[in-house]
Order: structure tokens, then C-alpha cells, then sequence
């Protein structure tokens, strides 16, 4: 009997021992840029890294003084927040419709524009925007960022839609609802995780986006991961403020995502890469 | 006189056609974002466009693609590295990510925490950890050696070296996904049925046998949701191959996406830039479709 409680208490610890091992290879980058950008110039490129080095604030000043810092992290939340509030305006209604009205192929077509490579799109994009006057402005990067958007979202909002019953649209507009005002009052708060859910991973997305920002837009709506971009061409080897320059631009994504974990979850669970 | 009537009727007609009223917004945008500029992309690719000021546009017909597939011999090599590093990096995350959800399939004390912790590389900024990699993995300054050198690994020269480049970035990029994999991977396990398993059992069927006979085929629609979603994905990874290497060293890592952003905005050749681009749409419709069609066949479960 003993001898198997003992073997119990190591095949846990082993158990364990795996587990942290798997932490720490997925989270090992994120313990070394919170170092390293603590470090002074002497000490942050050290091998082997000097555990017992002072730590200084001094790169975190260095990245607010360098290039527009502050203007970038508007930018970004501007153009975060003005798509999530388009997206729901556009994309909720089309997929309550096509909830309502199971087309299959239109399905496909949501599944077929998620795969087109946005580099294929930019391209024309660049010549269009530049013509319209888009290029470098947030309405140009909230339109990019609605592509990958909308049939994300009506993707992810069909299956939302399709669990509230009929009956309860019907009770309403027997009650002398009008059918948008049954859509807004009834149907939209009933599918409120699906909204939150939906949000969650769009700040995610839209807020990591580089691809996009990196050719439309230019000094006046420059997003935070081009700035990182352009501060790494300006510090080649300068790690501490690489690191802490690095370490800001994600800081407000992840402080959002753990916060709605839950709902976050539930996307990735449901398949969510883009 | 009858205004108002006028417009509440109209408010009520349009009320009662709400059905595809709805659905109108998104279709105008996504033809304005779609449509319209992959007719535009097809367009250039049969011109001599280039981003500058001045110069005529001219019609050129197949001539950019024939400068593609006969003359620009980085053209096959960039769909061969295109193809490498989607395939490999597919594969590597499936494979690691079924073994972690397997490993991890049970109830255990701080599995909340371990999740969490697990979902950092998902969320984080792209851009700012291919940063933090590069630092990682620089040749001289890099911790990245020192840290491996516990483990009994050589020294590399990670993304410095044409030999090591793509694998280095396929690294990165499985690091960076292997978490959500096994978080999909993970839901899948824990909703399978558990009669199988326990008749299995009953029969005296050994764990190998329970998971190729079992737990694989009931986990082929996520399996296959994975492929696909991954497959696609790893075709049109940017950003981290455009900061770790930026298509170097001497091109090794320069995939189809990283090229034609060269040619678009580097050498300002967006008409050729677009044939390449084209072509690329191509492979991805023809993948995607394969794959559908895989799938019809072998639904079984």
C-alpha cells in the first residue's frame, strides 16, 4: 500500500515537472523581454545574463522620447475601437440573415474570404486608396481591418443566432414589434456572449495587425506595431529599449484578453486563428 | 400633404423586407474589399505598372507571368520555401499540440493558471515577439545559444545562416501556435463520447490501439478544421518572417508573400508584383478546394 502511494506521489511530481517545463518554454520570451528591458546598455545584451544587475527604468523613457510613442498608441486604440464598432454594426445584421436563412454556399464564400492572402488584396488596395484618398487615414485602416472582420464575425455569430429560437421573434412581433426593433431588443441582447466573444479577439486581432498598417498608413495614423517595426530599423542592437519597446506595444492586448478570458476561450476553442 | 404617410410606409415596407436589407451593408463592403480589388489585382498583373510618379501604363498581356515562371529564378525557389514553411509548420504545431491536448487531458490542480500562461503567445503582438526572438536569436548578443546549451544543443546561427533560416522561423511560428492547437485540440478530447473507450477497454485493447482505432478518428473534423485553418495560415505568414529575416539570408527565407511585397513596395514593380500575386490566389483556391473535396470523400464519421 505504500509502495503505491509513493509511486502515486512520483509519477505527480513528474507530472508537474513536465508541466513546468511546458510554462516555461512558452513563456520563457516573456520573462526575458520583462528582464531585459530592465536592463542598463552594459548589462542587457550580457551572456551569461547578469541576474544581479540593477534595474532601470531608463529604456522606457528612451521609447516615450523616441518617434511619436503616444501618437501611435492613438492611433492604434482609435482605429481598435472605431472597427469593433463598424463590425457589429455591419456584420451582426448579415449574420442574423443568414442564420435565419441557412445558405450553405454563403457559408463557403464566408470561409473562402477568410483564406485570401492579404497581401493579394493590399496591392490593389494601395493603387485605390491612394486614388480615394484613403491612404493615411483611420477610415482607410478601419476598411482593412473589416475584411479579415466581417467574416470572422459572421462566421463565429451564425451558430449564436441560430440558437435563438424563432419563437421568441414571433411572440414579439405579435406584440406589434416592427422586425428591427425585434432584431435590436430582442434578438441582439440574447446573443450578447457571442458580441463579447466577438470583440475580444477583434481588439486581439486588429490591435496586432501589421501588415495592413505597415503600407496604408504613413506618419499621420502609424499603429503601434509598425512604430515597433520602425524602432527596431533605428536600434539594431540596442536591446533594452527594443525590449521595453516591445513589451509596451503588447502590454494593452494582453491586459484586455485576460481580463475576458472566458470569452476569449471560446474562440480559440471554436477554431479562431484567422 | 402625405408625407409623413409616405415616409412611415416606406419605413414599413423596408421593415418587412429586413430579410436581405440586412444583409446589404456587408455585401457593398465586402465587394468594395473583395471583389472589386481582386478584378483590379487580375488587371494589373497584365500591365507594367510601377508606383512612381510619371510613366504610362501599358498593356503587356502574359508577359509579367512569363517572366515568372522562364525568367526570375527566385520564382520556383519562393514557392518551394512558401510551401516548406506552411507544411512545416502545420505539421509541427498539429503534432505537438494532439501531444500536449493528450498529455494534458485530465483534471489537474492550477490548470486555469497553466492555461493561461499558455495562452501569452497566442495574444501577444506578432510583431513585438518576432522582435523579441530576434533579439533572442542574434549570433552575438543572443541568449537564446546560452540558454539551449543546458539542454546539450550546439550553438546555431538561427536566421543569420541560409541553412537555418526557415527552420528558425518555423520555430518561432510553431512556438507562437502550438497553444491554440492544443487548446482546440484539448476541447475536441474532452468532448468525445466515452462508451468507445470504455467498451475498448472491456475488450482488452492496448492504449496505441484505443488512440489510432479511437480517439483519431473521432477527432478527424477537428483534425481537419486544424489542417485546413493552419495550412492556409502558414501560406500567408508575413510578419514574422518580414522582421526576423526579412527574406534573407541570401533569399533562403524569401516566401511568395515577402516576395511580392518586395516587388510591390521595394523595387515599385506592382504590376509584376500583382501577376505573382495572382498566381498566389491561385494556389490558395486550389488547396482550399482539394481539401474540401478530400473531406466529402472521407466524412465518414
Amino acid at each position: 500500500m505504500r509502495q503505491y502511494q509513493t509511486i502515486r506521489t512520483i509519477s505527480r511530481l513528474l507530472f508537474y515537472a513536465i508541466l513546468l517545463f511546458i510554462v516555461g518554454v512558452f513563456f520563457f520570451p516573456f520573462l526575458w523581454v520583462i528582464y531585459t528591458s530592465l536592463q542598463s546598455p552594459i548589462t542587457a545584451g550580457a551572456v551569461p545574463p547578469d541576474l544581479l544587475a540593477t534595474p532601470t527604468l531608463d529604456n522606457f523613457r528612451q521609447v516615450f522620447e523616441q518617434g511619436q510613442f503616444f501618437r501611435c498608441l492613438l492611433n492604434s486604440t482609435v482605429v481598435v475601437l472605431l472597427t469593433l464598432v463598424a463590425n457589429l454594426i455591419i456584420s451582426l445584421p448579415a449574420a442574423y440573415v443568414i442564420a435565419r436563412n441557412r445558405q450553405n454556399w454563403m457559408m463557403f464564400l464566408v470561409l473562402f474570404l477568410q483564406m485570401a492572402p492579404w497581401i493579394c488584396l493590399l496591392l490593389p488596395w494601395y493603387i485605390i486608396f491612394k486614388k480615394l484618398g484613403l491612404y493615411d487615414t483611420y477610415f482607410g485602416l478601419v476598411l482593412s481591418n473589416l475584411t479579415f472582420m466581417i467574416p470572422f464575425t459572421v462566421w463565429l455569430m451564425l451558430g449564436f443566432f441560430e440558437d435563438v429560437p424563432v419563437e421568441v421573434e414571433e411572440a414579439a412581433w405579435l406584440d406589434g414589434c416592427s422586425h428591427m426593433g425585434t432584431f435590436i431588443r430582442i434578438v441582439v441582447p440574447l446573443v450578447k456572449g457571442g458580441i463579447i466573444t466577438i470583440s475580444t479577439l477583434g481588439f486581439m486581432f486588429c490591435w496586432n495587425i501589421f501588415l495592413f498598417p505597415l503600407v496604408l498608413s504613413g506618419y499621420e495614423t502609424k499603429t503601434l506595431p509598425v512604430f515597433v517595426y520602425g524602432f527596431l530599423a533605428d536600434n539594431q542592437l540596442d536591446f533594452g529599449p527594443l525590449a521595453a519597446a516591445a513589451l509596451l506595444a503588447m502590454a494593452p492586448v494582453i491586459v484586455f484578453v485576460l481580463l475576458n478570458q472566458k470569452y476569449f476561450r471560446q474562440g480559440i476553442a471554436f477554431g479562431g486563428g484567422k | 400633404m402625405n408625407d409623413t404617410s409616405l415616409v412611415q410606409r416606406t419605413l414599413e415596407y423596408a421593415d418587412s423586407q429586413i430579410r436581405w436589407l440586412f444583409s446589404v451593408p456587408a455585401v457593398l463592403v465586402m465587394l468594395g474589399l473583395f471583389a472589386y480589388p481582386l478584378f483590379k489585382l487580375i488587371a494589373t498583373s497584365f500591365t507594367n505598372e510601377v508606383l512612381s510618379s510619371g510613366g504610362t501604363i501599358e498593356f503587356v498581356g502574359l508577359a509579367n507571368y512569363a517572366r515568372a515562371f522562364f525568367e526570375d529564378h527566385h520564382f520556383w525557389r519562393s514557392i518551394w520555401i512558401t510551401l516548406y514553411f506552411a507544411v512545416g509548420s502545420t505539421l509541427g504545431q498539429m503534432i505537438l499540440g494532439l501531444g500536449l491536448a493528450l498529455f494534458l487531458n485530465r483534471q489537474f490542480k492550477g490548470e486555469a493558471t497553466f492555461r493561461m500562461f499558455l495562452m501569452f503567445p497566442i495574444i501577444a503582438t506578432p510583431v513585438a515577439m518576432s522582435l523579441v526572438w530576434s533579439m533572442l536569436m542574434n549570433p552575438m548578443m543572443g541568449q537564446l545559444n546560452y540558454y539551449l546549451s543546458f539542454f546539450g544543443f550546439p550553438k546555431s546561427l538561427w536566421t543569420a545562416d541560409a541553412a537555418t533560416v526557415l527552420p528558425s522561423i518555423i520555430m518561432v511560428e510553431i512556438w507562437h501556435w502550438t497553444p491554440m492547437t492544443m487548446l482546440v485540440f484539448l476541447a475536441g478530447l474532452k468532448s468525445l463520447p466515452k462508451e468507445p473507450f470504455e467498451a475498448a477497454t472491456v475488450d482488452g485493447a492496448s492504449r496505441m490501439q484505443m488512440f489510432t482505432r479511437i480517439t483519431l478518428p473521432l477527432l478527424q473534423p477537428y483534425i481537419f478544421l486544424l489542417l485546413l485553418m493552419r495550412l492556409v495560415h502558414g501560406l500567408k505568414v508575413f510578419d514574422k518572417i518580414f522582421v526576423l529575416s526579412g527574406g534573407g539570408p541570401d533569399r533562403a527565407s524569401e516566401t511568395l508573400n515577402i516576395m511580392i511585397y518586395n516587388q510591390a513596395f521595394g523595387a515599385m514593380n506592382i504590376g509584376y508584383a500583382s501577376a505573382l500575386g495572382s498566381f498566389l490566389m491561385l494556389i490558395i483556391l486550389l488547396i482550399s478546394f482539394g481539401l474540401f473535396r478530400f473531406r466529402q470523400r472521407s466524412w465518414s464519421y
